[in-house]
């Protein structure tokens, strides 16, 4: 649980560091698209897209468990 | 509360420094570091090497030409300036000094907008006019720069093809680097210098064919129109589908630039559509060669994105080209890029201070 609460904290944070780099990246690109930052960038993509996946995975999954645990009234001791 | 609160505020600075950071590693990484350095060779080896190959070959020369040829498609070429193939100097028979004799002068004679010697004759022309037509791409971004259009025109005549020559920044092919032109121009000793195709820059540095002055730095497949500039004198726009380097060291290829695109059919009239993506076609400032015949050729440099010129779409500059009656143009790195220099001395109105660039194209009074 522990290994997961920290990889979940690692996602977090490399959504919000890779997005704000996509972000600058799409404002610089429409400034001068002949530059193509996101072309050199791509790895970004693809960690943020990874990050995304992992927390969205994560997120539904627990919803899941918790959300099956309250209908049949039992909770799973941990 | 205060603690947490103060933590969470520097977590998040921290996220944010972590971004620039990244961001200032791609640009330095990308853009900066010189990668895949390779000494330029100089004009003079190359051809006194390349006139030894000139003869008709026989088994084992042709053997090892193609060999080469073979070596250059290969992979891209890095570091070892050994073994860089270069093209057959293969001279045009007619003696241009003769051919336009009435535009070359016994002693140098220059003024501000010409210059003229035993080996070289160059005029410039200015000109300037209001089109009546702004630019409404890109959601309107241009309109703020009107509608008038300013550029300076380099009409040139060379005695030997030698005095058209080009160079890399550093004097290195390769990624990242990068000179002043005028900087470069003072050092080639040039009358006449223009920026060149930014063979390296990010949308081409493993595209197509680069030869300069008879070397063969690369050899790539390429999406992109390549100009070709024939030892004899003759230029040749290629589709990407024709590029053939072994066809190119045989018919003696001198020049090669990849950024495009031609701006001229066979018969000479303007095209009015383009091989090139949309942000090209745009009103820019821009730089292109225009070719007449061997040993007479125009390069132009049409100012941008300031209030008196607001830059030439392509169809614009395809115009004006036809209207010169060159039988090819091709266009060249535009932009920020666009700056010529004469006889030491800007002589376009760039919209910045000089940017440095790649490679350029020099006007000089050639080998001797």
């Amino acid at each position: 649980m522990k290994k997961t609460e920290f990889l979940k904290k690692a996602a977090g944070h490399a959504c919000i560091i890779c997005s704000i780099v996509m972000v600058v990246i799409q404002i610089l690109d429409w400034y001068n698209p002949f530059m193509d930052f996101m072309g050199h960038s791509m790895f970004v993509l693809y960690i943020l897209c990874a990050a995304a996946t992992f927390l969205g995975i994560c997120q539904v999954y627990i919803e899941k468990r918790e959300t099956g645990g309250r209908r049949t009234g039992k909770v799973r001791k941990r | 509360m205060k603690r947490n609160r103060k933590k969470k505020v520097m977590v998040l600075v921290a996220d944010l420094l972590s971004a620039a950071l990244l961001l200032g590693g791609i640009y330095g990484f990308n853009y900066l570091l010189p990668q895949k350095g390779i000494q330029a060779q100089t004009l003079s080896s190359v051809q006194a090497f390349s006139e030894t190959q000139d003869t008709p070959s026989s088994d084992s020369e042709s053997s090892a030409s193609a060999g080469e040829a073979q070596k250059a498609e290969d992979t891209e070429l890095t570091g070892d300036t050994e073994g860089l193939p270069s093209t057959k100097v293969l001279r045009d028979a007619q003696d241009w000094h003769q051919k336009f004799s009435d535009k070359f002068t016994d002693t140098v004679v220059s003024t501000d907008t010409s210059y003229s010697s035993p080996n070289l004759s160059v005029q410039l022309t200015y000109n300037s006019y209001d089109t009546n037509k702004l630019d409404h791409t890109q959601n309107g971004k241009h309109e703020k720069y009107g509608s008038k259009i300013s550029y300076v025109l380099a009409d040139i005549y060379v005695g030997d093809i030698t005095c058209l020559q080009t160079c890399f920044a550093q004097d290195m092919y390769g990624v990242g680097y990068s000179e002043k032109l005028s900087d470069i121009s003072e050092r080639m000793k040039s009358v006449l210098a223009v920026n060149g195709d930014s063979y390296s820059n990010s949308r081409h540095k493993n595209n197509g064919t680069i030869i300069r002055n008879g070397v063969i730095y690369r050899a790539q497949p390429t999406d992109m129109e390549t100009c070709v500039l024939n030892w004899d004198g003759t230029m040749k726009i290629y589709n990407p589908e024709e590029i053939d380097t072994q066809k190119l060291i045989d018919s003696g290829a001198y020049q090669s630039w990849i950024f495009g695109p031609s701006l001229l059919d066979e018969d000479g009239k303007a095209k009015d559509t383009f091989r090139t993506w949309s942000y090209i076609t745009e009103s820019h400032p821009r730089t292109a060669i225009g070719y007449y015949e061997p040993g007479h050729y125009c390069l132009l440099v049409v100012d941008g994105r300031q209030k008196d010129s607001r830059g030439m779409f392509l169809e614009e500059m395809a115009a004006l080209f036809e209207q010169l009656g060159c039988r090819a143009a091709y266009n060249l790195d535009g932009g920020h890029c666009s700056f010529m220099t004469f006889q030491g001395q800007v002589a376009n109105h760039p919209y910045k201070p000089e940017h440095t660039v790649e490679d350029g194209l020099f006007i000089t009074e050639g080998i001797s």
